[in-house]
């Protein structure tokens, strides 16, 4: 499988090679990306083991979030071979890019008869592949995550962070969109009580936790993780120039991100282009949207990013939860700090 | 009957006179503190419940003053350099201030905290920015702030604009004739019993059960500002107008829930949004103003809105032009000196009022009311259905409305805010008052 990925790549590179030289000639790409549905547990920051469901790249661990998926500059189509190791059927959508869905209903002899179970075919559990493709991607930030029970499997941890790019460092068709750094801030919550069912088998109409209805989660993430102190800050590229914040909510709960002590600019939401951007300090993140915010930080060191819903909290555990340090670089400091904006001024991140 | 008119009227002439000399105080401007250094504290009192419960809170405090539900609302004028020392007196735990929206505060003192310097008992922190951008502004707590917002460490601030005092920003369509302070915040009982018996609390079950505008529940939201019976809670939410004027509405979302504001009477046009102009491009205006008629306000947003009401569109003159006023109205009767002169179903020859909408000028009230017999009587009904008329009404009936004012409920559109712990009504909600141009 992993054979497959970089062949694809060389494809890229040659495509990319290609395109430079005639110039011109249309040219179909696409990106293919082997994922694996599977379940780990991971150690809460206070102590408590939590058994997730996540998305990995074939031979990688899976982890919660997914890997972030990048279509690349001037691919239009994107592929992705699921493998499923978890013991229930899943599937795969990214709202705001359209496919071909095929729903799966429950079948004949199943109390629920009719009812659909998922929005588009399934990997079957234990080992089962399926393909989705995408054509005719278009830039933006998007969640992916499962179609299938959404309810119980995006709370578990099935979702990821995909972004496609305009042109190389430029978000969207709009030169403005360009930047030098772009950082994914991907916002979920997990209710270990649910989790905790989920494992034992407990969970569903005949268990002990009948739905997600009652949704108290504990422990709030920022890319899979909540804040702990001294915890180590996000490289946000060099002071005065552009970095793009792509924030996700792949939780199913309001979130409020502040920029400490800045106003950006929001120039997206849900992967559309805003035709005036907007100045703003917060963004408001309802449940499965996602918005990018463009800021150009005036002075170097840190900027916390922190939740106005103030869910600031690691179980019960104070100073936690959906915050995160960027950390902005002075102008001329070691060559290390360098590094990665010119790489990404080049296109390669 | 006739004597009890002349007493009534009595009445409302000593009462107009009151109210006027009131309303013009309250609408002028918004109650607060004149900075631009400001010496606040935090400490810990108590506020009332709309259901007269008394509430352990953390507020933050002008000096030597009780804490405050929400703190002292700062004013201060545009790039003046703003000084705010805090200094903590009697909170268990280290507190601080975060201003979101201005850019570049600078903390001295104190310690470092997660997101910003803050002061334990005893100690003094001292936040320094230039307020730069005019506008509608948050401040609250930075620290442990799941718990301390929810405890009531937050307030608001208002920068005012070069352009003058009756403009929300430097731009002549944010002018305004009266503007009031609308900011939403909850608070879940349980942490604060939980804080007050030193118990385990848990932010992250958060469940309110009290909803508040300006630190207040409904009832409280429209009595006077600084009412002795409510030393904590000193502002008020009693927007009141008139006809034609423009009403600015500064919204703020202080809590941790998304409260939808909603306005019966007519929609706002929302100028502005986290302290910005709803503007294309600088200098291009309030180009991408948008009306609403409810404004989602999230958690640490901000709103500004002008809102305005002529009457247009009722389909009927409200001041009741050439009805019958000498006595009660008993109906849709012209009285001797109503006059159509051409037939068209309005009749004509009387003045209009200021600011009056034309169209409805003289039409007639399009039903007939009933006998008072027939009526109960609320509280803000003065015996007319016209804007600043007024009629006899029984012995002990209405009489809270002497100017004749139309009243509008104004309130959170998840009307499950419109209680104070599962008694309704209360919550989140307030009237707005019409009164009538009455004093030149
Ligand atoms: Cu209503």
């Amino acid at each position: 499988m992993n054979k497959i990925i970089k062949r694809d790549r060389m494809t890229v590179v040659w495509a990319v090679l290609l395109l430079t030289l005639t110039s011109g000639t249309p040219v179909v790409r696409g990106v293919t990306y082997d994922l694996v549905a599977g379940e780990f547990d991971t150690l809460m920051p206070d102590g408590v083991t939590v058994r997730m469901w996540g998305f990995g790249l074939s031979g990688q661990a899976v982890t919660v979030p997914g890997p972030v998926l990048t279509v690349p500059v001037g691919d239009h189509n994107l592929t992705i071979n699921l493998t499923n190791n978890l013991p229930v059927p899943v599937s795969l959508v990214i709202p705001g890019l359209p496919s071909a869905l095929t729903p799966v209903y429950h079948q004949a002899g199943d109390p629920y008869a009719g009812r659909v179970r998922s929005l588009t075919a399934e990997a079957a559990p234990g080992g089962g592949q399926r393909t989705y493709t995408w054509t005719d991607i278009r830039p933006g930030t998007f969640v992916y995550h499962s179609g299938t029970q959404m309810q119980i499997q995006i709370q578990m941890g099935l979702y990821g962070a995909l972004k496609h790019d305009f042109a190389a460092s430029q978000a969207y068709a709009d030169p403005a969109t360009a930047y030098q750094t772009d950082i994914v801030l991907l916002y979920s919550e997990v209710d270990p009580s649910v989790h905790a069912a989920v494992q034992s088998g407990e969970y569903g109409p005949s268990g002990t936790i009948t739905s997600t209805v009652s949704y108290w989660p504990s422990y709030f993430l920022i890319n899979g993780e909540s804040y702990t102190p001294g915890q180590a800050p996000i490289p946000a590229g060099v002071v005065g120039q552009k970095v793009l914040l792509r924030f996700l909510n792949a939780g199913l709960r309001t979130h409020v991100p502040i920029i400490h002590n800045h106003i950006g600019k929001l120039i997206s939401e849900d992967g559309n282009l805003l035709p005036f951007f907007r100045d703003q300090y917060e963004v408001m993140l309802a449940a499965g949207k996602t918005s990018d915010l463009l800021l150009t930080p005036a002075a170097a060191g840190p900027i916390t990013v922190y939740d106005r819903k103030l869910d600031l909290t690691t179980g019960m555990e104070s100073s936690g939860g959906m915050l995160v340090k960027l950390d902005v670089a002075p102008l001329q400091t070691q060559p290390g700090l360098w590094k990665k904006p010119i790489r990404n001024r080049l296109g390669r991140v | 009957m006739n004597n009890t008119s002349y007493k009534t009227r009595a009445l409302l002439v000593f009462l107009t006179a009151g109210l006027c000399l009131i309303s013009g105080n309250a609408g002028a401007e918004i109650p607060g503190i004149t900075g631009p250094t400001f010496n606040l504290s935090a400490r810990a009192d108590c506020i009332y419940g709309g259901d007269g419960l008394g509430i352990l809170i953390w507020g933050y405090a002008d000096g030597d003053n009780r804490g405050q539900y929400p703190g002292p609302t700062l004013l201060v004028a545009e790039d003046q350099t703003v000084v705010i020392n805090l200094t903590n007196i009697d909170i268990p735990e280290p507190v601080s201030i975060v201003f979101p929206g201005q850019v570049g505060v600078q903390a001295t003192g104190g310690a470092a905290g997660v997101i910003t310097r803050e002061a334990s008992i005893g100690e003094t922190v001292t936040y320094t920015f230039t307020a730069s951008e005019p506008g509608t502004y948050l401040y609250n707590s930075g620290s442990h702030a799941d718990l301390q917002v929810e405890m009531g460490l937050f307030g608001a601030m208002i920068i005012r604009p070069a352009m003058g005092q009756q403009y929300a920003y430097n731009d002549a369509q944010s002018y305004f004739d009266v503007e009031y302070l609308f900011l939403m915040s909850e608070l879940d009982l349980r942490i604060h019993d939980a804080i007050a018996f030193g118990q385990p609390y848990d932010t992250s079950t958060f469940f309110p059960v009290y909803w508040f505008l300006n630190g207040r529940n409904a009832p409280d939201t429209m009595e006077e500002n600084f009412v002795p019976w409510l030393p904590t809670q000193p502002y008020n939410c009693m927007p009141m107008m008139m006809p034609g004027q423009k009403l600015l509405c500064r919204f703020i979302g202080a809590g941790r829930q998304s409260h939808p504001f909603h306005t019966h009477g007519n929609h706002f046009a929302i100028i502005a949004r986290d302290g910005r102009l709803m503007s294309s491009a600088p200098g291009s205006g309030i180009d991408l103003m948008e009306k609403a008629f409810s404004v989602g306000t999230a958690p640490g947003q901000t709103y500004d809105a002008i809102f305005e009401w002529t009457g247009e569109k009722l389909g009927w003159d409200m001041y009741g032009h050439q009805q019958d006023r000498d006595e009660a109205p008993t109906g849709n009767f012209p009285g001797p000196e109503d006059i159509d002169h051409d037939g068209d179903g309005v009749f004509d020859e009387v003045m209009m009022e200021m600011h009056e909408y034309e169209p409805d000028h003289g039409k007639p009230f399009p039903v007939d009311l009933p006998q008072n017999q027939d009526l109960t009587f609320g509280e803000m009904y003065n015996g007319s259905p016209f804007l600043g008329g007024e009629g006899l009404l029984p012995p002990g009936q209405g009489g809270f409305n002497p100017m004749g004012a139309f009243v509008y409920m104004w309130h959170s559109h998840t009307e499950k805010e419109l209680t104070n712990n599962d008694i309704f009504p209360g919550g989140l909600m307030t009237h707005l008052m019409i009164m009538p141009h009455m004093m030149p």
